[in-house]
């Protein structure tokens, strides 16, 4: 059972260019407790996907879904209730998400509050030690009285998922929830991430752009590329036998570090830029780049089901045909 | 072996920073104590967190900042850039990349003005040859030459940053120095990138003094990685020998914690248990100590030494035993 | 920017000046401001042509004579006449282009010197920066009007004396918003980056920064017009301005303002051509600054 299923969501905003699509056709499921991944360039849609899901996005943007539930509830355009009780997201900046003026004990009361409408004061404080345990920081109490700013960036993100964790909820969204951190920082923040998705049953999407975070954290990725969702697929699966090749390309592309790597050779680069929303070629949107297109590709391809993976491409990769480019 | 282009030794550099008018202003220490050696076509990597003094370094080596201690040799000879005559010839010699190289770009100006001010600077190219110039080295970075008379805007952020390589290249420089020239760009970019920046080196045999985060560039280009942390040294020796073999405990943390890390047996020093952030203030000992695993008294009161370990050198009190 | 145009067989955005009006015609109401205000600049420069009678032509048959619309009126006067017999409609014209050439001339006096000596000032820096600046607010502290009255208290009444009056009040403002200006782009780092090409000196300031800078001085020469009519009529209107027999907005007002109530359009006429005119002028200033804010590529 799913406890997330979107079909054929497509988000398009209004602009000075005309009605750009964000997000097109793409299709999502979530099973409870997965940790998904959403990878993709900047401007390939993949925070738009989010927030759409979470019905964040500006009244401006058109939304169009054929099917959407959440934890067995059909969701609808109107009514995104359902999804806003049951999710949480963190951004970012964790400096921008934390009111400045507040202590952090009077954050985690009112966020709390608004779900324990009739707990006493010594509860809810009881309970924010808890979350604030619960997100590995080992002096809680003292925490309570203090300010966002006292703290580096690493502390404070502890201490925005600890405020999204509040309401217990079984989806958290993390929109480059790392990419502002230390890489030493970067990896507890991770680390984190997964073991309370563990214990809590709670599923996560975790929004990057960093293919290393995808490779440790993730159960299953999906590779967006301007608005679509171009491969999905469990993450060790898609990254060692990619059948996109896009998904390829992103992962030759990165120089992977590891005790006996063959340094200073060329790295392998799709030709030319991300197209602006604006630009999307018609058809496969990777087409004009893609070192495999045919005359086909002006046609936008069909999702393709092979086991747990799915894709849209005109010429996928064959396992073999990956070994020979490996 | 290849003879040095590039030599420092002790580069220390502290800021004052105030603390209003009736208190003594704060000094800082952004760096201090910074030795290493650059080759002729080598790639050495600065790596390090926010505020581990690698930019004020990197401007130190650009001349925008002026060391307050230590020295700097550019081709065995004592460089000072107090020197008028000096700061001009390294002006043209070492060239910086910033950090977000879009906003280094002048926005209301065509980039062939920016792309021909070093060329104005330098008294060896006649003014007829400008042209030629800057279309010859847009080409090599990728770009046409009828875009010389486009705005900044009108290109898109990868375009941007092989401007401003090329402008770094048009003085026909020995050393460039990059701050996180790749840290704006998509991945796919940024592979273009590495490949730009690796065939302008065979080409043109130029030095680089790379500063990034991301260790997995490092390892793909460098000859040679300096590791900071505080300000300080933390190791420096050959890309290979660090990757292997790191000797520092925070070098080891650092590989540690690179996601998607296969191969290493560095688990134990994953920094799960202590989540201070700040390296230590007070200059007496090792800045990582708060945060080391295996540090004792001593690192919190005596500064380490640089110690050489096997081909490295590591500035820790345990370098060798752990 | 919605700047395209096909070049080379792709698409390439425009040249800043091509996408500033691009995005300005987008703008209706900065539109219809412009409309009117070049309607109202070509009736004033073909004003000699389009006068029926001379600014101070008397028609002693016709004293304080309704405009033409109304049950009093004569069709030959067609705003009516002043109590000297004077057509108000010939002198709205003739007084208009005095106005407004005065105006013009005055903003871009201040402008010239203001924009001069902020650039130069913040441009050096330092002690000479910190005297300029501090001596330039403390004119800013006094309103402008009491400065412009100061100067032609010593100068003496004329439209030239206070013309000088007026540009010397808004000198500061001039001064004020291009220092700014100037110390917000010195900050940014292209400016570093240029400096470390080897850019110095003059070539610094008029290819890296002037340009950058242009933005906050068109804003500031938008707003100053309207204000500088306002400024020049305020001592017309006062009687420090122009001196019969040459005509100008504020002057015609002064002059009736004994009449207002025998005969109100000699004062309601020439007050609502000088609030047409301001208010275009805004509306096109407002459609200026809010094209720079609307874009990030031209900001």
């Amino acid at each position: 059972m799913n406890l997330l299923q979107i079909e054929d969501l497509s988000v398009s905003f209004p602009s000075l260019y005309g009605e750009i699509c964000a997000v097109s056709n793409s299709s999502l499921s979530l099973k409870p407790g997965e940790i998904r991944g959403i990878i993709g360039e900047s401007g390939s849609g993949k925070s738009v996907l989010a927030q759409a899901l979470l019905g964040l996005l500006d009244p401006s943007a058109t939304i169009n879904f054929d099917f959407y539930s959440f934890d067995d509830t059909i969701v609808t355009k109107s009514d995104y209730d359902v999804i806003r009780q049951g999710a949480s997201i963190i951004f970012q900046d964790p400096s921008t998400s934390l009111n400045p003026s507040k202590t952090i004990g009077n954050q985690l009361w009112e966020t709390l509050y608004l779900h324990h409408k009739d707990a006493s004061r010594d509860f809810l404080k009881q309970e924010s030690l808890k979350l604030l345990h619960d997100v590995g920081l080992s002096t809680p109490e003292s925490l309570l009285r203090t300010y966002p700013h006292q703290f580096a960036a690493g502390v404070n993100q502890r201490i925005m998922i600890a405020l999204a964790i509040a309401c217990s909820p079984k989806l958290l969204v993390a929109d480059e929830a790392t990419t502002n951190l230390d890489m030493t920082i970067q990896s507890q923040i991770l680390d984190l991430l997964s073991k309370l998705s563990r214990e809590r049953e709670m599923a996560v999407i975790a929004i990057t752009h960093d293919f290393a975070i995808l490779a440790e954290t993730t159960d299953t990725t999906s590779v967006m590329y301007c608005g679509y969702i171009l491969e999905t697929g469990p993450t060790r699966d898609l990254l060692t036998h990619p059948r996109h090749p896009y998904t390829k390309a992103l992962v030759s592309s990165i120089p992977q570090i590891g005790p006996l790597r063959k340094s200073r050779s060329h790295l392998y680069a799709l030709k030319g830029n991300v197209p602006p929303a604006h630009k999307v070629p018609v058809g496969c949107p990777l087409g004009p780049r893609c070192p495999r297109a045919g005359k086909i590709c002006v046609q936008l391809p069909k999702y393709q089901n092979e086991e747990n993976r799915h894709y849209r491409c005109h010429y996928p990769l064959e396992d073999s045909l990956w070994e020979e480019h490996l | 072996m290849i003879a040095p282009i590039l030599v420092t030794s002790g580069l220390s550099k502290s800021f004052q920073s105030s603390r209003g008018i009736f208190r003594k202003p704060l000094n800082v220490q952004a760096v201090e104590n910074i030795s290493f050696t650059l080759g002729e076509a080598e790639t050495l990597s600065v790596v390090g967190e926010t505020g581990s003094g690698r930019t004020t370094l990197a401007h130190m080596l650009a001349g925008i900042e002026y060391p307050d201690e230590g020295m700097l040799l550019y081709k065995g000879k004592p460089v000072s850039y107090l020197r008028p005559k000096d700061e001009r010839l390294l002006q043209k010699k070492i060239r910086l990349i910033f950090q977000n190289p879009g906003r280094t770009l002048n926005p209301r100006a065509p980039i062939y003005r920016t792309l021909v001010q070093p060329l104005r600077n330098n008294p060896d190219v006649p003014h007829h040859e400008y042209r030629s110039r800057i279309n010859e080295i847009l080409q090599k970075v990728g770009l046409r030459p009828e875009q010389n008379h486009w705005y900044p805007y009108m290109f898109s952020g990868g375009q941007r940053q092989r401007i401003a390589i090329a402008r770094a290249l048009i003085s026909q420089p020995e050393i460039i120095i990059a701050d996180e020239p790749l840290s704006a760009l998509d991945v796919s970019v940024q592979a273009q990138m590495i490949n730009l920046l690796l065939d302008l080196q065979q080409k043109d045999g130029v030095s680089y003094v790379f500063i990034s985060h991301n260790l997995g560039v490092v390892q793909h280009i460098s000859d040679k990685v300096l590791v900071m942390f505080g300000g300080q040294l933390i190791e420096y020796g050959r890309s290979e020998d660090i990757f292997n073999r790191p000797g520092h405990p925070y070098t080891r943390a650092l590989l540690a914690s690179m996601p998607g890390v296969k191969g290493y047996a560095l688990s134990q020093w994953h920094p799960k248990a202590r989540i201070l952030t700040q390296a230590l203030s007070h200059q007496e000992g090792c800045p990582y100590a708060n945060r080391c695993p295996v540090s004792s008294s001593q690192c919190y009161f005596q500064k380490p030494p640089h110690k050489p370990v096997d081909q490295q050198i590591v500035a820790c009190h345990k370098a060798g035993e752990i | 920017m919605a700047l395209y145009i096909d070049r080379y067989g792709e698409q390439q955005l425009m040249h800043p000046i091509q996408g500033f009006w691009h995005l300005y015609k987008t703008n209706n109401t900065a539109m219809f401001g412009l409309l009117i205000l070049s309607l109202i600049a070509l009736i004033l420069i073909l004003s000699p042509l389009l006068a029926p009678y001379e600014a101070n032509a008397q028609f002693i048959d016709a004293l304080l004579s309704s405009p033409s619309w109304s049950e009093n009126g004569r069709i030959e006067f067609l705003f009516g006449t002043d109590d000297l017999g004077r057509d108000i409609f010939s002198r709205i014209l003739i007084g208009g282009r005095t106005t407004l050439s005065t105006a013009m001339l005055v903003v871009f006096f201040a402008a010239l010197v203001g924009v001069l000596a902020g650039l130069i000032s913040s441009f050096i820096g330092g002690w000479f920066d910190k005297i300029t600046s501090s001596v330039i607010e403390l004119f800013m502290t006094f309103p402008s009007l009491i400065t412009s009255l100061l100067v032609v208290a010593i100068l003496g009444p004329g439209l030239v004396n206070s013309a000088i009056a007026v540009s010397f009040a808004m000198l500061p403002h001039f001064f004020k918003s291009t220092r700014n200006a100037m110390l917000t782009q010195m900050k940014k780092p292209y400016y570093a980056a240029a400096r470390l090409d080897g850019a110095r000196g003059i070539r610094l300031l008029t290819i890296t920064l002037l340009p950058n800078i242009t933005n906050a001085i068109f804003i500031q020469f938008s707003l100053s017009l309207s204000t500088a009519i306002l400024e020049i009529s305020t001592l017309g209107f006062l009687g420090f301005g122009a001196q019969s027999p040459l005509t100008e907005w504020g002057a015609i007002l002064g002059e009736s303002r004994s009449y207002s109530y025998q005969a109100p359009w000699t004062i309601w006429l020439p007050g609502l051509s000088m609030l047409v005119t301001i208010f275009s002028i805004n509306l096109v200033g407002d459609g200026i600054r809010e094209t720079f804010e609307s874009d990030h590529h031209l900001r």
